[in-house]
């Protein structure tokens, strides 16, 4: 990582100096050295850039190597047993507002909830199943018997006002 | 808001109020049949150890001769299927979304219930007829003038006047059994917004 930043600091330092040649020297003259001289410093850059990110990853892959170590060395060398034993878990627990951690959840309503939805969900599917199966049976039997027109399965109403509510949405 | 958002399954919504199957019927009067008999297993298993207990030095359940049997359950899948059409639905008919309804929507009464009840507890297979009825009407309906309609909502309702579109034609595209001429579709579809919600 050294060598790398030193190759850097050189080829800044090259640089400028050349930048300064250009103003005094004449382009006649100077032009194509400093043009060569300005590539090779331009290849040199790239390049120590290039090992300064390597070495970046490398030294950071080396000190969390050496972290991790470091730690469970630590937590090795602990005694968890005697560490717990010297920790007031009654004090800590006693801190807690349980009764209010357990009223802010509402456990009945989320039990009831997935409950009820899950019996409700297989309920209808199983129904919905069956309607299918209504449905292909009397298929069937249309085709055996050669019939032309589906099947009539309306229940007509012919009683008060059909309430609202009852309509599916499509009926005007 | 339609009441059948409550419903999860799209077909489900769609088929609400409509004339039941062959096959949901069947699993609902086979569920019924199924628990009478359980209660009346049940039921003598239990007033057989009440009576030894009583009159008796050992226990033993009753083997009552076969046509008691039969009569008994017979009698109690009456009283059951009468009390359950006249108030509401049986359970076989709660669990599978079905409701028995006067063919005017109306519920049954006590004596429709009693008749209906004594014709199915009598012949099963009259329900047999409702796979092969255009109208999916067993012998019980017919004699009756009642009907079976899908109601998967816990609470009474009045049937529909007309399916809606999406139910016509998934009927008429799953049950018959050959294409529709386009103009009769076409005449299916519009039917239920140009005619008014009502046929007496």
């Amino acid at each position: 990582m050294g060598v790398g930043a030193a190759t850097l600091v050189a080829v800044e330092i090259t640089s400028r100096s050349i930048r300064i040649a250009r103003v005094f020297v004449p382009a006649s003259i100077a032009e194509g050295p400093l043009d060569a001289v300005e590539r090779h410093l331009g290849r040199r850059q790239g390049e120590a850039h290039k090992s300064e990110r390597e070495n970046r990853d490398n030294v950071a892959e080396a000190a969390e190597s050496v972290l991790n170590r470091v730690v469970v060395g630590v937590v090795d060398m602990l005694d968890m047993e005697q560490l717990i034993d010297h920790v007031p878990i009654n004090k800590v627990v006693a801190r807690v507002d349980l009764p209010g951690v357990i009223d802010e959840i509402d456990l009945a309503g989320v039990i009831r909830e997935s409950t009820t939805g899950l019996g409700a969900e297989s309920l209808d599917a199983s129904r919905a199943g069956f309607m299918t199966m209504d449905l292909w049976s009397a298929r069937l039997v249309d085709k055996i018997l050669r019939r032309k027109e589906p099947r009539d399965l309306t229940v007509w109403w012919d009683g008060a006002d059909q309430p609202e509510s009852a309509k599916p949405e499509g009926i005007p | 808001m339609s009441r059948y958002r409550e419903i999860r399954s799209e077909r489900g919504q769609q088929l609400q109020g409509l004339r039941a199957g062959f096959v949901s019927r069947a699993v609902a009067s086979g569920a019924d049949v199924v628990l009478v008999f359980g209660v009346y297993v049940v039921g003598v298993i239990m007033v057989s150890i009440a009576w030894d207990l009583f009159f008796s030095k050992s226990i033993s359940v009753a083997d009552p001769p076969h046509w008691l049997n039969e009569l008994l359950v017979w009698i109690l899948l009456v009283a059951y299927l009468t009390a359950g059409w006249s108030t509401g639905r049986t359970l076989g008919k709660q669990m599978m979304g079905l409701r028995v309804v006067r063919s005017d929507g109306s519920p049954l009464r006590f004596l429709r219930a009693l008749i209906r009840a004594l014709l199915c507890a009598s012949f099963f297979p009259a329900l047999l007829l409702a796979l092969v009825n255009r109208r999916n009407r067993g012998l019980e309906d017919l004699a009756l003038r009642t009907v079976v309609t899908y109601d998967w909502l816990p609470t009474s309702y009045q049937p529909l006047a007309e399916p809606s579109r999406d139910a016509q034609l998934m009927i008429e595209t799953r049950i018959s059994s050959v294409p529709i001429a386009r103009s009769d579709e076409g005449r299916n579809l519009a039917a239920p917004i140009e005619a008014p919600s009502k046929r007496t």
